[in-house]
């Protein structure tokens, strides 16, 4: 078992269209550093001298409504008014600062969730199909018959394989913004900023393991890449999109949630709950009320998931002819 | 089930199912023998079941019913145990194609164990030393089927199975599949050899089996099965046949024109033929045995056999001919 997998992880480790999505992960977590960049950039002097005219236009009106209030104050119908100037903000509240650490990890971490999600998923699909597609599962097979042996070492090289590319797209992205507010000299906030990130990461992590998982199971399914992009597809907009709104009360049952659930500590969601009016005979009364779905919850079910998916895989695997 | 049989099936069927939701029939009971030493063509109609019957002992495919054993063992269940003792070549075999030949047979050597050296070794035995590190994909159809061989040598089994193992080869190549076939046969192991040109399986095999339509129609050695289907027909070429005809008919023996020469059948010997004629007068120039090969014999056993058609019972085989089982012994 242990030499099998070696083996997979050699192809996988050679497999090009594997780098490529590894590549393009790396490439999203740029993005957020280089997004962050912008957000960080010191106030341009168009900016400078906008905010300094604004700054000058807001003390001139304080200044006038001083002088304004002063003469009325001097009348008798304007003896009671209170003539203090307004709280002027300085004018460096005028220039625009840039965000927060933490709110711009959140927002760059937050954002690698989907990409890293569906790339982990990709990534266990291509692997698999390519073998049924360049049809060397067949040669394989003669030296290698135990076909449980055969899913369970590719299953675990798939896993394996995609761990390494998120946390390296996951390193570049925090790594980068961090890097980013330490070259723009900017504060780098409070330590529960790191709490937070960690607690995300090391969900995220084991949550693109599941969708690897579940891409490896579905492929040995189905063993058609296009076939399986059109069974997640279904699965999005029948499952995760439609059925919560005509069923608010499976709404736990979606992947969409429990990934939230699990991700984010806990996820809400809305159901309708009706009693009989007591004002009016035979007519009710509806209200929302939020129900919560907790992350061990949220964690089981993705679990449960990946091991059935890839239970179907096995059995299809199993049974079905290797050409 | 005897352990001088390298291969062995009983009663082994598999259908398919189709898009109406009928089912076709692949191997209908076949009932096979592959002694241990030699090489055994495993021949048959396009169709008739030889690639289900090969993937169905790899374990490839689920038979749906009948048994299968491989040195004794029987398979499926016993193939993680036997397998290291076939090598396996099923139609085009496949590897990958952004790998080396090198990297593909250290791969597969891995799977099993065997020490990365011997890599080398096979790919210099089949000719790819030059190659070993080109990537597969540009290797030339005869190269990759070079390299499917080194790949089932990597086991040393001591069975190989070799599904039409000259598809798209030239003569040259072809002729090397041959002599590869023949040496390792020497060496004592088992060659199992399943393809569609005779005279290739001629040359090299020593025992044969047939099947049409998923079922053996016979099987045993070569000679034997070509001596069976012998004839006493020979090709007489005189100046004037039309003269000849009736001189061979009066002694009793019948005689057609075939193109410019008489085919004469139920002489004696050739002998007789041209001392009757030489008493006639007339002169043979020409007098060719008709000797039966084993393309006739395939021919004639398999004959509207094709792909299709419905399956029939070995004991109602064509023109009456029986299968000789168990010939090879």
């Amino acid at each position: 078992m242990t030499t099998l997998l070696r083996i997979e992880l050699e192809r996988f480790r050679c497999r090009g269209v594997l780098w490529l999505v590894a590549g393009l992960l790396l490439l999203t977590g740029s993005g957020y550093v280089l997004m962050t960049w912008g957000h960080t950039a010191p106030a341009s002097a168009a900016e400078v001298a906008a905010a300094t005219e604004a700054f000058r236009v807001d003390a001139e009106g304080a200044k006038q409504f001083v002088e304004r209030c002063l003469e009325l104050q001097a009348t008798d119908e304007g003896n009671d008014l209170d003539c203090r100037p307004p709280d002027l903000p300085t004018l460096s509240q005028y220039i625009p600062e840039p965000p927060e650490l933490s709110w711009e990890l959140g927002d760059a971490v937050g954002g690698m969730k989907v990409p890293v999600l569906i790339a982990a998923l990709a990534m266990g699909v291509s692997f698999v199909t390519a073998e049924f597609g360049a049809r060397t599962m067949g040669t394989w097979l003669t030296f290698a018959p135990r076909r449980s042996r055969v899913l369970a070492s590719k299953t675990g090289a798939a896993v394996i394989g995609v761990l390494p590319a998120a946390l390296a797209a996951l390193a570049v992205t925090i790594g980068g913004v961090v890097l980013v507010y330490l070259v723009r000299g900017l504060d780098l906030g409070e330590a529960s900023v790191w709490t937070d990130l960690l607690r995300f990461v090391t969900h995220l992590l084991p949550a693109a393991a599941v969708a690897a998982v579940l891409g490896a199971g579905l492929a040995f399914a189905v063993r058609n890449a296009a076939a399986v992009a059109g069974i997640v597809v279904w699965w999005a907009l029948a499952v995760e999109v439609a059925l919560p709104q005509i069923i608010p009360a499976l709404a736990p049952a979606t992947l969409g949630l429990n990934l939230r659930a699990w991700l984010e500590g806990g996820a809400e969601y809305t159901v309708q709950e009706c009693r009989p009016d007591p004002d009016v005979l035979g007519a009710q009364v509806c209200e929302d009320v939020a129900r919560t779905v907790g992350s061990a919850q949220g964690g089981l079910v993705l679990l449960l998931t990946a091991a059935v998916v890839l239970a179907i895989g096995a059995l299809v695997f199993r049974r079905r002819a290797v050409t | 089930m005897t352990a001088d049989l390298a291969i062995s099936t009983r009663g082994l069927r598999k259908t398919y199912r189709k898009l109406n939701m009928t089912r076709s029939v692949a191997v209908e009971g076949l009932d096979l023998d592959v002694p241990v030493g030699g090489v055994h063509g495993f021949l048959g109609p396009n169709g008739s079941g030889k690639t289900t019957t090969i993937r169905m002992l790899l374990g490839l495919i689920r038979a749906d019913a009948g048994t299968m054993r491989l040195f004794d063992q029987e398979v499926p269940k016993a193939l993680p145990e036997v397998v290291g003792r076939v090598g396996a070549i099923v139609e085009q075999p496949k590897f990958f194609p952004n790998f080396s030949g090198r990297r593909n047979l250290t791969l597969l050597a891995g799977a099993i164990g065997v020490d990365p050296k011997l890599v080398d070794v096979v790919i210099a035995d089949v000719g790819l030393a030059d190659r070993a590190k080109d990537r597969y994909r540009g290797y030339s159809l005869g190269m990759k089927q070079r390299l499917a061989i080194a790949a089932t040598l990597l086991k040393d089994p001591d069975l190989l199975i070799f599904d039409e193992p000259t598809n798209g080869l030239d003569p040259a190549g072809i002729r090397e599949i041959r002599g590869t076939m023949r040496g390792l046969a020497d060496r004592g192991k088992t060659v199992l050899v399943s393809s569609h040109i005779l005279n290739e399986v001629e040359l090299v095999a020593d025992t044969v089996s047939i099947i049409a339509r998923g079922r053996l129609v016979a099987s045993g050695r070569v000679t034997d099965l070509i001596g069976a289907a012998a004839t006493t027909a020979v090709r007489v070429g005189v100046p004037d046949p039309a003269v000849a005809g009736p001189v061979l008919a009066a002694q009793g023996w019948s005689a057609r024109l075939d193109g410019h020469l008489l085919v004469v059948e139920g002489a004696p010997d050739p002998g007789r033929i041209t001392q009757v004629l030489a008493g006639a007068g007339i002169f043979v120039n020409e007098l060719v045995p008709v000797r039966a090969d084993l393309e006739s014999v395939f021919l004639e056993l398999t004959a509207g056999q094709g792909p299709g058609t419905h399956a029939e019972s070995a004991d109602h085989a064509p023109h009456g001919r029986r299968a000789q089982k168990g010939g090879a012994e």
